[in-house]
């Protein structure tokens, strides 16, 4: 899928020259939008991303356009992905010729959305507070306003509601929440903007197809997603998304069916793989049959009906929060049983999700640069050879992250007299140092501050060592920042373990070699 | 040079005229002395029609492909051609050059990894009188070689090419053999597979590939022909050997230093010693350091000096210059103590793979279990994948096969996948799975696809339960079933149920 990127303000003025003058917006029912107008907003971002092939540094700055609109409590509601890595953003409003500061005050990249505060608050004046409505029903109207591409003004467009689904969001790239589509045209700079029913905000305007794939394909984030993130936030703080943390099999195959002891039937789904680091790992079982979720059957495709409709059974815990429960009555070995599984958000996930408002944590040492294995640092690789990628794309689903919860990967050889002989070891993930398990950078890093002659380096898949003396190493090391201009050595801060988790595999490791 | 195309297009000319002129007996003498039309008694064309199996529908051939090589009588009406011109063949025929006679032929003896081949006529009088081509000595940088086109009249036309580097070149996957390469373009190659290279009027070897961009030809060199047909004359055909081991250099100071290894030593560093091979039963460890090889001292990349060729790959050395049964005396470095390791060459065949890398010549195995297409996993199969199969093939069986003597011994022989769901009302939900590893079937843990019919004969409830590593984990399929999906299979799709009994 291709998400609607931001406009590009070089763009916008060649487009202006080249078209002219806009009409006034007169012709579109001037009483329809006439107030709405004022509460919908223009978000100019210069964003910084870092360059994660060259950690150290601060990364290339772009500027970008996308919509937002006003919300109650002098709140502007737009995109994560309008606002994501940014440095510095301006709001303008229709018939306001005034720039006005902004700051991001809440942004959660696992549903797209940001909420931003406006450093001076006659930004306000004359402006009303936009309400949010439900989910639009299949097939009514709907109306888009924002600022995407081809003009300067305030845009709008119109269409229906095609299809209520399920769906990716590409901002993260791995997480699935409510989506509507619309045949409205959405088009880039659209990003954030309200979409409008009956005077109040049914969406927002986030993502869509490139034309080149399909035609009037445009997708808004509906309203619950919406209350979700002003709900989530209302204590001062985003918590991401929380999980059941399994797989489900659809028990459409009658076969299937009857060897789990179910009679035919539309009901019913099986557990299939339970992530470890997930919620349900004490309480699901590979095979157990799933009835129902908090009280609502399961259809055997894995839907329940909700909202007068059937939506995938995810859908139940998208609206709980971190610690909420969730019950699931199943099936185990002919037994019924009910469940009340607390929820948490599976880390692991968070290994293939695209980072932003992060800076890339790495650590040199010598003329070697590590980094852990991220989406980030995964897209910024011009090759990918076989492991690296397998260790990426399986990291949950062969459960890799069990013995590497954090993969530390040699990202960069730095030429050197030091370093001459070790180009084949770029992309080797580092399993030891001096015989210790490095399960991290804190590991890696604790392992190589540690005093010793030689720093002997294993590499998961044990090819020959990497080997490294402390006096070549320290009397590179000057040498190598200088030349290539590491301003810093490491940054360890962050990563996606959480310690307790961390804690908890060390344990078991420890464990383990004890019982051999 | 000049010289000699001048008279080649002069002689040209002359035969056209002298053909319409009707003077065949003027003609003939001389075309006798002029060496290419000697060498029609040497050469044969080979006409072979292949057909090969679809690893992803393996009870699927491909249409016949029919493809034509220039083939060396080498000795005894035997003819030597390029090994995969053969490969899955299901008809040979060879047409002599001057007379145009054909004869069907049948393989004698097919090395898949030096891509060699020797194929005789079912009436073994039929080359009789031919001359076979003797083998070159090695050749040397800088010699001529000529490669011999043929014609489709079956006019030899030689051209010319200086030996310009001599290396290791990959032929089927990851084998490495000693390679010829000439600068000169093949423009008269019609698209024959297999073209003989000569050296004073001797064999020296066969066109392993050209790149026509850059004017160059890989031809298969001397000692790999003289290997192959030194193995195929002695009886039983053994192939070239492996010593088992994964090798890395020797040339970092720092990593030196850790070792120990004395400046004046140089070696390879051994990473992996794959399990049960010959260096293994030896008792090679990985983090030896091996420094001498038989007669010769070992480089810090892993070459050694060859009297001819000087740096060569020990790969040369292992492979070619010695036999299976050799025994290599390998010099180890090992905790600061030199130690001397005899190794027992062995040839490693493709079925003692975890993940064989190359199936030819038989059709894959399969078998349908309600509908479920199980197969053993093999290079094949992800070739399957188009000529960038190492990018698009599915990621978790390029890694298996990719480190396969790295992974850890759990018992398995083979991998075997759940390659395919064939749809019938059976199998409704199940259609889209595919690529699934296999681990047990009935609570029988799955080792090579044969463990799946042993344990077929013990279904659990009137169940067989399949059981793979990926989602959704397990599968059914009802056993009493079976009989009834098969012949629904057989009736609609037309595809083979292969027989469940162990």
């Amino acid at each position: 899928m291709h998400r609607i990127k931001t406009g590009f303000v070089k763009f916008r003025w060649t487009v202006a020259l080249l078209i002219g003058c806009l009409l006034p917006l007169q012709a579109l029912g001037a009483d329809r939008i006439g107030t709405l107008r004022h509460s919908v907003v223009r978000i100019y971002t210069v964003a910084q991303s870092p360059d994660y092939l060259v950690p150290w540094s601060e990364g290339m700055s772009m500027e970008s356009w996308g919509t937002g609109f006003i919300v109650s409590g002098r709140r502007i509601l737009t995109n994560a992905h309008v606002v994501s890595n940014a440095r510095f953003i301006t709001l303008e409003k229709e018939g306001d010729s005034r720039r006005y500061e902004a700051r991001v005050k809440f942004i959660a990249h696992d549903c797209d959305l940001a909420m931003l505060e406006v450093v001076d608050a006659a930004f306000f004046e004359g402006t009303t507070a936009l309400r949010l409505g439900d989910v639009p029903e299949l097939e009514s109207m709907v109306t888009v306003l924002g600022y995407p591409i081809g003009g300067d003004r305030l845009s709008v467009t119109r269409g229906i509601v095609s299809r209520i689904d399920y769906r990716g969001y590409a901002h993260s790239g791995v997480d699935s929440h409510l989506v509507v589509q619309i045949d409205a045209a959405i088009n880039p700079g659209n990003s954030g903007g309200p979409v409008i029913q009956d005077n109040v905000v049914v969406g927002v305007a986030f993502q869509g197809f490139s034309g080149m794939v399909a035609q009037n394909v445009g997708y808004m984030i509906p309203t619950p997603v919406v209350e979700r993130f002003l709900r989530d936030v209302a204590d001062g703080r985003y918590d991401l998304y929380v999980d059941v943390g399994f797989q489900y099999f659809p028990l459409i195959n009658t076969t299937h069916r009857r060897a789990l002891g179910l009679e035919t039937g539309d009901f019913g789904v099986m557990v299939g793989e339970v992530i470890r680091a997930g919620a349900a790992h004490d309480y699901l079982q590979t095979g157990d049959v799933l009835l129902a979720i908090d009280n609502r059957p399961i259809f055997s495709d894995g839907r329940v009906a909700m909202n007068k409709d059937r939506l995938m059974l995810n859908e139940v815990v998208e609206r709980k929060f971190k610690g909420d429960t969730v019950r699931l009555k199943l099936l185990r070995a002919g037994r019924e049983m009910t469940l009340d599984i607390p929820l948490m958000t599976p880390w692991p996930y968070l290994m293939q999700a695209n980072q932003y408002d992060a800076r890339p944590r790495f650590l040199v040492f010598g003329g070697l640069v590590f980094q852990p294995l991220s989406s980030s640092f995964f897209a910024a690789l011009p090759d990918k050879p076989v492991t690296l990628r397998y260790y990426y794309t399986q990291f949950l689903e062969e459960e890799l992250y069990l013995e590497h919860p954090e993969i530390v990967v040699i990202s960069k050889i730095l030429p050197d007299p030091t370093t001459s002989y070790l180009e084949n070891f770029q992309y080797a993930m580092v399993d030891q140092v001096n015989d210790v398990k490095i399960w991290g950078m804190a590991d890696l890093n604790a392992a190589l501050s540690k005093p010793a002659e030689f720093y002997v380096i294993r590499l998961v898949g044990d090819p020959q060592p990497l080997v490294l003396e402390a006096k070549a190493v320290q009397s590179a090391s000057e040498r190598i920042s200088r030349q290539y201009a590491i301003t810093q050595n490491s940054f360890l801060q962050g990563g996606i373990v959480p310690p307790e988790w961390m804690d908890a595999l060390k344990a078991a490791a420890v464990a383990k070699s004890a019982v051999k | 040079m000049p010289l000699f195309t001048a008279w080649l297009r002069f002689f040209g000319i002359g035969l056209a005229l002298l053909s319409l002129a009707g003077c065949s007996s003027l003609m003939k003498e001389g075309r006798d002395t002029w060496p290419p039309v000697a060498a029609q008694q040497s050469l044969v064309r080979v006409t072979v029609t292949s057909q090969s199996y679809i690893s992803h529908r393996p009870w699927q051939q491909r249409r016949p492909v029919t493809q034509t090589a220039i083939g060396v009588i080498v000795d005894d009406g035997k003819v030597l051609v390029n090994g995969l011109l053969v490969a899955d063949h299901r008809y040979i025929e060879l047409e002599t050059l001057d007379t145009q006679r054909k004869q069907p032929a049948r393989v004698t003896v097919v090395d898949y990894e030096a891509n060699l081949a020797l194929v005789e006529p079912v009436d073994r009088t039929f080359l009789a009188g031919r001359k076979p081509l003797a083998l070159a000595e090695e050749a040397s940088l800088g010699d001529q070689l000529t490669v011999w086109q043929v014609k489709p009249n079956g006019d030899v036309v030689p051209s010319d090419g200086q030996l310009t580097s001599v290396e290791l070149g990959v032929f089927i996957q990851d084998n490495f053999f000693l390679t010829y390469r000439l600068n000169s373009a093949l423009q008269y190659r019609f698209s024959n597979q297999t073209l003989p290279v000569v050296k004073d009027q001797a064999l020296a070897g066969l066109v392993l590939r050209q790149n026509a961009a850059g004017q160059t030809i890989e031809v298969i060199a001397t000692s790999v022909i003289d290997h192959f047909l030194k193995e195929a004359r002695d009886g039983e055909y053994h192939g070239f050997p492996t010593a088992g081991f994964h090798y890395g250099p020797m040339l970092d100071p720092q990593l030196r230093r850790y070792i120990g290894l004395p400046d004046q030593t140089s070696g390879i560093y051994v990473q992996k010693v794959i399990k049960g091979g010959p260096a293994d039963r030896a008792g090679l460890k990985a983090g030896d350091v091996i420094t001498r090889m038989g007669d010769f001292p070992i480089s810090n990349t892993g070459q050694f000096d060859h009297p001819r060729y000087g740096k060569t790959s020990i790969a040369h050395l292992m492979r070619t210059l010695s036999f299976v049964g050799d025994n290599m005396a390998l010099q180890v470095y090992r905790n600061h103590q030199a130690r001397e390791i005899g190794v027992v060459l062995d040839h490693r065949r493709p079925d003692e793979y975890l993940v064989p890398p190359y199936s030819l010549d038989q059709k894959p195995e399969y078998l349908i279990v309600g509908g479920l297409v199980m197969q053993e996993l093999t290079v094949s199969y992800l070739r399957e994948y188009g000529s960038e199969w190492t990018a698009n093939a599915p990621i978790h069986l390029l890694y298996y096969q990719q480190n396969q003597d790295y992974l850890n011994g759990d018992g398995r022989d083979k991998i075997v996948i759940l390659s395919d769901v064939v749809p019938t009302s059976y199998t409704i939900g199940y259609e889209n799975l595919s690529n699934l590893v296999v681990v047990s079937v009935n609570g029988r843990k799955i080792g090579k696809l044969n463990d799946v019919r042993t344990a077929l004969a013990s279904p659990v409830d009137g169940f067989h339960k399949i059981e793979v590593q990926q989602h959704p984990k397990m599968l059914y399929i009802d056993a009493t079933e079976l009989p009834q999906i098969h012949q629904l299979i057989q009736q609609r799709y037309g595809i083979p149920i292969p027989s469940l009994t162990p």
